[in-house]
């Protein structure tokens, strides 16, 4: 096309220039993506989704079901000494973790050590298998193992029993939620663990800078898209394409909820950590699992996945593919808490030693050998998946005014 | 390798209209001895969640099945599936394996064998999964 001038076309080819000018300006942090690219980049989301709810928990999304898990989950008094309840470890301040390599459970009193990070809780209700290695096939059957954990709340069914009948309020809270406490033990203890499931279901991590840059990109409005950091546009290049990092960290909670080896040394004090093996084990022993009689699920179909689960020679050594939303509040990494640094986990992957894993596992890890800068532009990307607001200072979730909460104190 | 025992099929008898297409949706596998049409429910299978395979089985001549495996992988990563499907038989050479689970986007591919007396056959087709 040949633009010719003339007074009376000027004002307006400059007008356009300058439009055009202002565009660049505007879009020069946004790099081409190719639409292979940008629809490996949509399957991150939308977020937040809506949690579904869980069949097995009769009380799930029950709003003073929430309440009470809320109250129970930070009540001390489920361990018997009153020293430590969920939100010990499980801070709502640091994204539902606690920020130590390893909790500290009952460790200080020569009881003996936890050997793996603890979980944050965030985005849980979105999950399939619970804990590093899975043992676990719902978030209320979850709850009971740091509940009666000897290193944790050591805690038991009569003891939770005892608490719920003999507080009143909280009596009076399971009374309206799940009937008169009056029952066995071990079914009182599988409500409260149905009460703080559905209170754990309720946290949805927060929409990020990454989740505007996604959204933005697919409504095609360039110009929004073009405020996320080009760093971090360069870093999510490298995550869905050459990194293959999107394989296990997938979909819209970045994890494919399953589990792998890579590399990360599974030995312990007086052992191994076999992982999955020993999660797929410890799920299949369980009394609490979907399979068994405290399920509330009517449906069989509700209970497949953990049928259907196989045991093989490879879960030994493979631990939970944690999802990345709010990763950057949630150090240190990896099931051992071994890595304290985002950076550390991108070296980690640059320089994966091969050696470390199985011959039979998986073909898609290799060393990515990261140039300086490409370490930074994937720091810098996985950094734009934690929210930017303030720490959540309490739970906070259930906002439900019960009749049996205690009068305020005059 | 892990199989899959869809179970005992008692001399297979092949008839004229499990060999043509069940529907939409089915793909045609073929091996020297028969056809397979399989589905997935739901198409096209989703990553992390458990999907079914719905497949018809018949003999292209005199061939017999003792055993059908149902099985898929992922051949550039070898590995497998973290589930063993349940096979339920639902006559005329009609079979519906619950439980498959593709944990990973990529390509896959389904793998069937089929038992006879003069040995093993199989059946496989790729998928690419998004």
């Amino acid at each position: 096309m040949t633009l010719r001038s003339s007074n009376r076309s000027t004002p307006r080819l400059i007008a356009l220039g300058l439009a055009a000018l202002l565009a660049q300006g505007a879009l020069a942090g946004l790099l081409e993506f190719s639409p292979n690219e940008i629809r490996a980049i949509a399957r991150h989301g939308p977020w937040p989704p809506a949690v579904p709810r869980d069949p097995s928990n009769r009380v799930s999304g029950k709003a003073e079901a929430i309440a009470l898990g809320e109250r129970l989950f930070v009540d001390p008094r489920l361990s018997p000494d009153a020293s430590m309840a969920c939100a010990h470890c499980h801070r709502p301040a640091q994204s539902w973790t606690d920020g130590r390599r390893l909790p500290l459970g009952r460790a200080n009193r020569g009881q003996g050590t936890l050997v793996r990070n603890t979980p944050t809780l965030s985005n849980a209700g979105l999950g399939r298998w619970f804990g590093w290695g899975g043992g676990s096939d719902t978030i209320w059957s979850f709850s009971l193992r740091p509940i009666g954990h000897p290193l944790e709340m050591a805690s038991s069914a009569a003891q939770i029993a005892r608490m719920l009948r003999g507080d009143v309020e909280l009596a009076c809270r399971y009374r309206r939620v799940f009937g008169d406490p009056d029952k066995p033990d071990d079914i009182v203890l599988v409500d409260a663990a149905k009460a703080i499931a559905a209170f754990v279901e309720m946290l949805v991590s927060p929409r990020t800078p990454f989740d505007a840059f996604r959204d933005a990109l697919l409504r095609g409005d360039r110009a929004a898209a073009a405020r996320y950091p080009p760093a971090a546009q360069r870093g999510l290049r490298l995550f869905v394409g050459e990194g293959n990092c999107a394989v296990c960290h997938f979909g819209p909670t970045f994890t494919n909820g399953e589990f792998a080896d890579i590399g990360v040394p599974f030995f312990v004090p007086g052992g191994v950590d076999r992982g999955r093996y020993a999660g797929i084990e410890r799920l299949r022993a369980d009394p609490y699992n979907l399979l068994g009689r405290y399920s509330d699920a009517a449906d069989p179909a509700v209970a497949s996945r953990t049928r259907h689960v196989a045991l093989q020679p490879r879960n030994f050594g493979e631990f939970k593919v944690p999802g990345l939303r709010n990763v950057a509040k949630t150090a240190p990494y990896m099931h051992d808490g071994s890595l304290a640094t985002l950076r550390d986990v991108v070296k980690h992957y640059s320089e994966l030693n091969e050696d470390r894993l199985h011959t039979e596992g998986e073909r898609i890890l290799r060393p990515l050998h990261l140039t300086p800068q490409a370490a930074v532009d994937l720091q810098a990307f996985l950094e734009s998946l934690s929210d930017d607001g303030p720490p959540v200072a309490s739970a906070g979730v259930s906002g439900v005014t019960s009749p049996c909460a205690s009068p305020p104190a005059r | 390798m892990r199989g899959i025992l869809a179970g005992l099929l008692l001399a297979l008898a092949a008839s004229a209209v499990a060999c043509e297409s069940p529907g939409a949706g089915y793909a045609r596998l073929e091996s020297p001895g028969f056809v397979l049409w399989m589905a997935t429910q739901p198409a096209p299978p989703p990553v992390g969640a458990e999907f079914a395979v719905d497949a018809v089985l018949c003999a292209k001549g005199q061939a017999q099945a003792e055993a059908v495996r149902f099985d898929a992988w992922m051949p550039t990563h070898r590995h497998g599936m973290n589930s063993r499907p349940s096979v339920t038989a639902r006559g005329d050479g009609r079979w519906r394996a619950d439980g498959y689970l593709f944990h990973m986007p990529g390509r896959w591919q389904f793998k069937f064998e089929i038992d006879t007396p003069d040995g093993r056959e199989r059946l496989t087709r790729d998928i690419e999964i998004e």
